[in-house]
């Protein structure tokens, strides 16, 4: 809202809109928080307050509210609008990243040795950074980090589909509608996916000989 | 149409995330046709759905700041942080009395159910008095904080103390700054030191296990040592009232691995299992390592289930006969090999104190034997010829090595055997290239966030995602 510009452009619109509008992020808050946590570079997590980088995405979703779009009330225009402002803050983070990594880029290049990703802003990086935590005193906590440890590991392994829906899924707690909204394909198709996607990974986990899950 | 099992895993989630407790178990009773998969791929939703969590609870932990005042206290400063929160000191302003204020990791307590149990727990094992025991003044929460209060004990961690003896510390700043002296290693007072410590515990655990409380926590950590050389016993039975919703089909498990008694895993926990690990937790103020060093939980596990307690003797040949046989036998795997009861341990310590003998011997074979049988009868037919020779064998044994009272044996500080047993006393700190080996150094100075260490090859340290 700081630019002047912006507010004129914005005010135009009828004030039913932004209301609308204000609701959406009101109710969604919470996920894209997770998802900005989840895929912020970890480099930044000291410098950059989460809640920052929305509030900057939630000033973008406002200047561009004239693409918002129709009829957020209703189920599917209230899913579109999820998936509009879900890539709003995903611009806005790569924004973000560009303006604080830049020089660093080639760095972070050179460690990612994954295929390029599905997503602008990789997925595998956040889910092994997520996983490898710190142990706490109770031992189930422990084995659990472990296991995680194990788990960061064997997703890396997945194709960056399959990693997708998992993170999308399990990570920005996003529905299965809403996956398949977001990854272009049909419900059917998102099903499928997210349980061929677990079966993988539970495969690879097992090859690779790691701790019985059960 | 969905998936069937993707709609059950959605449904599972939704449960899971709203504090439900739920079972795997649960799931796969109720949807025979998808049992398998369901038991193959759930505890593995249940990682990923604990693993995505795991940031929000640890990252506030890192990055927490001071607060100024949580209720009537006046938050002083941080004394240090663990898996079990962190610690200030403070001041209660009405009363003017200084008090320890743990901060407990936030999201532990996230959903009603469990912080009621919490602050029934705590209140439980917070009414235990006694002089050996930290008691727990009161629960709160404020500012979306919970905490404990707890007296201020003017000593330090028993983890922190055994590392600067390691060090060759003469002394070491205790919580208000001031100097404890630390004595040196195989020193006369440094057993006299030793079983002061023990026997505090000891008379603790027993008043705790009269009451019916079980601790399931002891370490070295958990021991206040304070600035006359006496034993405070803290967090008792703080890991149970800690301990989240278990959600696999696994027992209870609650406690700092390292110290677990193998029981434990089977989901049994009694006075016995206290036992072990305060036997485990003396091993360490013997030898200065970790009977069970290992660094990866799966690998300690492991060892702890099917492996017995180094004798404390082949490590530092300078310990007491007598300290190796008590510890030996708290630390047994077994846990009708253990003492009966704190209190025979309490009897025990002040023999050894008085330079009495001690009534516990390497093994009590009759008893054993005729235990065991009892329990495995048909088994024992097959065993027991073999279990007689063998504890013969030992008899023999230990009637021929029975150890002269302890006062006898201290060994002479400075010269002879100590000095022989020196070089072997430091352990070379962990396994070549594995970072800080079993000494971990006090409690705040442990990173939280960093990389773990000792990852195994092949695991990923974290990487940043790629920019676009």
């Amino acid at each position: 809202m700081s630019d002047p510009l912006a507010m004129t452009a914005s005010l135009v619109l009828p004030a039913s809109r932004r209301a609308e509008l204000a609701e959406l992020l009101a109710t969604h808050r919470e996920r894209l928080l997770r998802m900005v946590r989840f895929r912020m570079d970890r480099r930044l997590a000291g410098r950059l307050d989460p809640e920052d980088v929305l509030q900057e995405a939630f000033v973008q979703a406002d200047q561009r509210i004239e693409h918002f779009p129709q009829g957020s009330d209703d189920e599917s225009g209230g899913l579109s609008a999820f998936i509009w402002l879900r890539l709003i803050v995903e611009q806005t983070l790569i924004d973000v990243h560009r303006r604080h990594l830049g020089a660093q880029r080639r760095d972070a290049g050179r460690e990612v040795s994954l295929a390029k990703p599905a997503s602008p802003v990789a997925t595998s990086q956040s889910i092994a950074g997520r996983l490898v935590g710190a142990i706490t005193s109770p031992s189930q906590a422990a084995l659990r980090s472990e296991r995680e440890a194990q788990l960061a590991a064997t997703l890396a392994k997945l194709s960056d589909l399959d990693q997708e829906v998992l993170a999308l899924r399990h990570f920005e707690q996003l529905s299965n509608s809403e996956v398949a909204a977001v990854l272009g394909i049909e419900t059917k198709a998102a099903s499928i996916r997210y349980v061929r996607a677990l079966k993988r990974l539970k495969e690879l986990l097992t090859e690779s000989g790691g701790l019985s899950y059960a | 149409m969905r998936e069937p099992l993707e709609l059950l895993a959605d449904e599972f989630v939704t449960e899971r995330r709203r504090g439900a407790s739920i079972s795997v178990e649960a799931y796969a009773d109720a949807h025979p046709d998808l049992a398998d998969e369901i038991r193959e791929l759930f505890p593995l939703i249940d990682t990923l759905e604990s693993a995505s969590t795991h940031d929000e609870q640890a990252a506030p932990l890192a990055t927490f700041k001071r607060p100024e005042r949580l209720g009537d206290i006046e938050i002083v400063r941080e004394l240090g942080r663990g898996g079990m929160g962190i610690v200030y000191e403070g001041v209660q302003s009405k009363l003017g009395r200084k008090v320890a204020v743990k901060v407990l990791p936030q999201q532990t307590l996230f959903d009603q159910r469990r912080l009621e149990r919490f602050e029934r727990e705590a209140r439980t094992a917070g009414s235990l008095t006694h002089p050996h025991i930290v008691p727990i003044y009161s629960v709160g929460h404020a500012e979306g904080l919970h905490y404990l209060v707890m007296p201020l004990v003017e000593g330090v961690g028993l983890d922190h103390l055994l590392t600067a003896v390691a060090e060759g510390a003469t002394e070491v700043r205790i919580a208000s700054g001031l100097p404890l002296a630390v004595p040196a290693h195989n020193s006369a007072e440094y057993w006299k030191l030793a079983a002061q410590l023990a026997l505090g515990a000891a008379e603790a655990l027993a008043a705790a296990h009269q009451h019916g409380t079980l601790h399931r926590d002891i370490k070295p950590a958990n021991l206040l040592v304070d600035r006359h050389g006496a034993a405070w016993v803290t967090d008792f039975g703080l890991a149970k009232a800690m301990q989240g919703d278990d959600l696999s089909r696994s027992g209870e498990l609650v406690g700092t691995l390292r110290y677990m008694a193998p029981e434990q895993f089977r989901g049994e926990c009694t006075p016995q299992s206290d036992l072990y690990a305060l036997g485990l937790t003396l091993f360490e103020v013997l030898t200065l390592r970790p009977a069970f060093p290992q660094e990866q939980p799966s690998e300690a596990i492991r060892a702890i289930t099917q492996q017995s307690v180094p004798a404390p003797r082949s490590i530092n040949p300078a310990i007491p006969r007598d300290w190796e046989t008590l510890v030996l036998k708290l630390a047994a795997r077994e846990p009708q090999d253990r003492y009966a009861s704190a209190e025979l341990l309490v009897a025990d310590l002040r023999r050894m104190i008085a330079g009495e003998a001690i009534q516990a011997r390497p093994l009590r074979p009759m008893e054993r034997g005729a235990r065991w049988a009892k329990r495995n009868p048909l088994v024992a037919g097959l065993g027991f010829a073999l279990v007689l020779v063998s504890v013969a064998a030992v008899m023999v044994t230990a009637a021929l090595l029975r150890p002269p009272p302890i006062e006898q044996l201290a060994p002479p500080s400075p010269g002879g055997e100590s000095d022989f047993a020196e070089p072997r006393l430091r352990p070379p700190l962990g396994p070549p290239g594995r970072g800080p080996g079993p000494w971990r150094g006090p409690p705040n100075q442990r990173p939280r966030n960093g990389p773990r260490q000792g990852r195994p090859p092949g695991e990923l340290p974290p990487r940043p995602p790629q920019p676009v």
